[in-house]
């Protein structure tokens, strides 16, 4: 038994150096993803947190002839979909997002001391817009839509990362984009 | 057309779709109103964690705890993987699980027995059996029963135990 105890620790050691490279490695992308997900920082360090901790629990079970990051995206869209159906329907809110009122959007004023060129603000603005269009798409279509435009990932990693097939990829991102291009369709000078 | 946009089509498919783009206006416009939308996600800026959120990571990971049976099967997974191909590594992860299920899986399941098994035509007792099923409230309840095979111990016997005949 004691064999047994020592080889399970030692095992347990050499994974958990592992996973600490691991964790350095993709913290950054997989917070990046999360925060276009969830569209808020506390949130965003929610989920990033939780689907690295998920990933260590059944890291015996990752392939390692496989790329983590499609690894840990998997677990992350259901650590994403999980806490959304857990969570009660009250919206946070990130100060960078515009804010819906009667009279359209209007966005929160806060000094900024660190005040750049006219460029930058445009594109800090229109950044806030499309994040604000992807938040109000159906969250399948928008882990898809986050996966496919700013990951990259093709249309077979994403169906690996969503445990669905290739056809409904495609679906779910044709209306994902068409709900985005409706939404963004008065901001369309703006996007080139 | 979106995925004409992601060129995740064949390239038939590909060459087929640029033509008609080239002649029908309603599909370039579609076209080229997908490619700016796709283009405004991917040029979404990079948001970074705080600086020390890695840090926060691995101290969460401090405390994590895997129950036993979790880091068995994940030692299992592991060293099964780096010695065997994927199939034959999955083959035996399944045989593992199964037969820690069959082991896990021997508890006598206990069925109530009566006293007397009706007017069953052997007129068996329930000790005598290893199952038995519930005594009928009547003996028509059983009238279109199948015969079930019972087992005797004493005997080391099987009977067929017909309760349709009464």
């Amino acid at each position: 038994m004691e064999f047994a105890d020592t080889v399970a620790e030692v095992a347990r050691n050499e994974d958990r150096r592992e996973f600490d490279q691991l964790v350095e490695r993709y913290h950054k992308q997989a917070y990046n993803i999360a925060y276009r997900m969830a569209g808020n920082h506390a949130d965003a360090e929610d989920l990033t947190q939780e689907a690295f901790i998920r990933a260590f629990r059944f890291f015996g079970q990752y392939r390692r002839e496989l790329p983590f990051d499609s690894w840990l995206y998997k677990i992350m869209s259901n650590v994403f979909i999980d806490r959304l159906r857990r969570r009660p329907k009250v919206k946070i809110r990130s100060i960078d997002q515009p804010v819906t009122t009667d009279e359209g959007e209007a966005q929160f004023e806060i000094a900024d001391p660190s005040d750049g060129p006219e460029d930058i603000v445009l594109s800090q603005e229109m950044d806030s817009r499309v994040q604000a269009a992807l938040e109000n798409l159906p969250e399948a279509f928008r882990i898809t839509v986050i996966y496919a435009d700013i990951e990259g990932l093709s249309y077979e990693e994403i169906a690996e990362a969503t445990k669905t097939n290739i056809g409904t990829v495609r679906s779910r991102l044709h209306r994902g984009r068409r709900l985005l291009r409706d939404r963004l369709k008065k901001f369309e000078h703006q996007l080139l | 057309m979106s995925a004409f946009v992601d060129g995740e089509l064949t390239g038939t498919e590909m060459l087929a779709i640029r033509r008609h783009i080239g002649e029908c206006p309603d599909c370039r416009e579609e076209y080229e109103s997908l490619r700016m939308t796709k283009h405004a996600v991917a040029m979404l800026r990079t948001v970074a964690p705080r600086e020390d959120f890695a840090a926060s990571i691995l101290r969460n990971l401090d405390v994590v705890s895997i129950p036993p049976y979790q880091r068995f099967i994940n030692v299992i997974c592991k060293y099964a993987a780096r010695k065997l191909s994927p199939v034959a590594a999955a083959l035996a992860v399944s045989g593992l699980v199964l037969a820690i299920l069959a082991a896990g899986g021997q508890d006598r399941v206990l069925v109530q027995k009566p006293d007397v098994v009706a007017t069953a035509p052997f007129g068996m007792r329930a000790h005598d059996v290893s199952f038995m099923p519930t005594v009928p409230e009547t003996p028509m309840m059983y009238s279109n029963t199948r015969p079930l095979v019972v087992a005797d111990h004493a005997a080391a016997n099987l009977y067929l135990a017909d309760f349709s005949v009464r």
